[in-house]
């Protein structure tokens, strides 16, 4: 189970309050790409700075839970 | 009070409370609990639901339990078979038609749950029906927390 | 000269992998790439319904983790969901079929969902998962479709 830490209701308030404006920011900035308003250099950097998030380790755990559900290493029987 | 007694004779489980009951080497009194569950489902003594993909769910648990033999209480094919039948008697709530991934992040993000605890919750919360886990860290933390729309919940240990 | 179609059919992993900043830059270069190629239409990517909690989960925990994951990330999944080719469950891919083909394969049950779904549609299978590749490759079951990883993909 996922419990929340150090993430107060009002954040999660916030995030879900300013998902309209991300909407518009990803549809210019697709569409940007898409006619050659910007190239596909500066879309990256755009990515890089307001789409992409700090996650060390997140998709490897992610990977190992999936190993560990197809069962491969019977030395690890956890149950699911 | 009355609210009470209506919920319990409503209930949403989840996924490992159907696999707990397979599974011969989970703890005694979890699988009691189950088991007896899902008899008085079966004898339609407890009107269940469940969204859609519970069904997944358990196969997910099943094909793991085989891959890593587990000792399970009847062959895979008896056991889909089994939950064949279980699901004949539940009402299915469906992904976009009864629930919406939109409702269930929402969910999750107000009381702090993962995503897949907060589509069982939120199924439970709209038919007014309790909700029987095997998580008693979930039970504990939500009890802790007291968040106002959150469905009645217990664990299935206690089942009687 | 006939255009045709290329299919893939992409794992959550990879859609994520796109999107964290930490992760080895072929994988995410390559995830990058593909969403480039989704977005522009020289892709046509099929997903099974799941696909949407996997991502919308992964998120959830990656904020429970204290992620500094903003709206913006949320917004560009629906972007894409927009997208996708969605393979919905009980219409386009069976509960009986991905059970069968899971024990059979010997994956997990949620790996053999995205495997139907790309034999169903002759897509490519690609995943930043190079271990499930390995096995697969290994095992050489007659029946799968074809797959790759992720940081591989051009």
């Amino acid at each position: 189970m996922a419990k929340s830490r150090g993430k107060t209701k009002a954040d999660e308030r916030k995030l879900l309050a300013e998902l309209e404006d991300a909407k518009s920011e990803v549809t210019q900035m697709f569409e940007a790409l898409r006619t050659g308003a910007i190239s596909e250099d500066e879309f990256k950097q755009w990515w890089q700075a307001r789409v992409a998030f700090k996650g060390r380790g997140f998709l490897r755990s992610m990977l190992e839970r999936r190993e560990l559900a197809r069962g491969w290493d019977t030395k690890r029987s956890k149950s699911s | 009070m009355g609210q009470q007694i209506q919920a319990e004779k409503k209930a949403v489980v989840n996924a490992s409370v159907f696999l707990t009951a397979i599974l011969v080497d989970e703890p005694k009194e979890v699988r009691q609990g189950a088991f007896q569950l899902l008899q008085d489902i079966v004898a339609q003594k407890v009107t269940i639901h469940i969204p859609d993909r519970f069904e997944d769910e358990v196969l997910g648990g099943l094909v793991e339990a085989v891959t890593k033999g587990r000792p399970i209480l009847a062959t895979p094919t008896a056991i889909f078979s089994a939950l064949q039948r279980f699901i004949r008697v539940a009402t299915i709530h469906h992904r976009s038609i009864d629930w919406h991934a939109e409702e269930v992040l929402q969910a999750a993000l107000r009381w702090r749950v993962s995503y897949y605890d907060a589509l069982y919750l939120v199924v439970a919360q709209k038919v007014g029906a309790t909700y029987w886990t095997a998580d008693r860290k979930l039970l504990r933390f939500l009890q802790h927390h007291r968040f106002p729309d959150l469905p009645l919940m217990a664990w299935i240990g206690d089942y009687r | 000269m006939g255009h045709q179609e290329v299919k893939v059919v992409l794992n959550a992993s990879v859609f994520l992998a796109a999107m964290l900043l930490d992760e080895p830059k072929e994988v995410s270069d390559g995830a990058m790439r593909m969403l480039l190629d989704i977005d522009s239409g020289k892709v046509i990517a099929h997903v099974p319904d799941r696909f949407e909690d996997e991502v919308l989960g992964g998120l959830v925990e990656a904020i429970s983790k204290g992620r500094p994951v903003s709206a913006i990330v949320f917004a560009t999944f629906l972007h894409f969901w927009e997208k996708f080719r969605v393979h919905s469950r009980n219409t386009d891919w069976r509960a009986e079929e991905v059970f069968q083909a899971a024990l059979r394969w010997r994956v997990s049950y949620y790996d053999a969902i995205y495997l139907v779904v790309a034999q169903k549609v002759g897509a490519t299978y690609w995943t930043a998962d190079k271990k499930l590749l390995r096995f697969l490759r290994q095992h050489r079951f007659h029946d799968l479709p074809a797959s790759a990883w992720i940081g591989d993909y051009r």
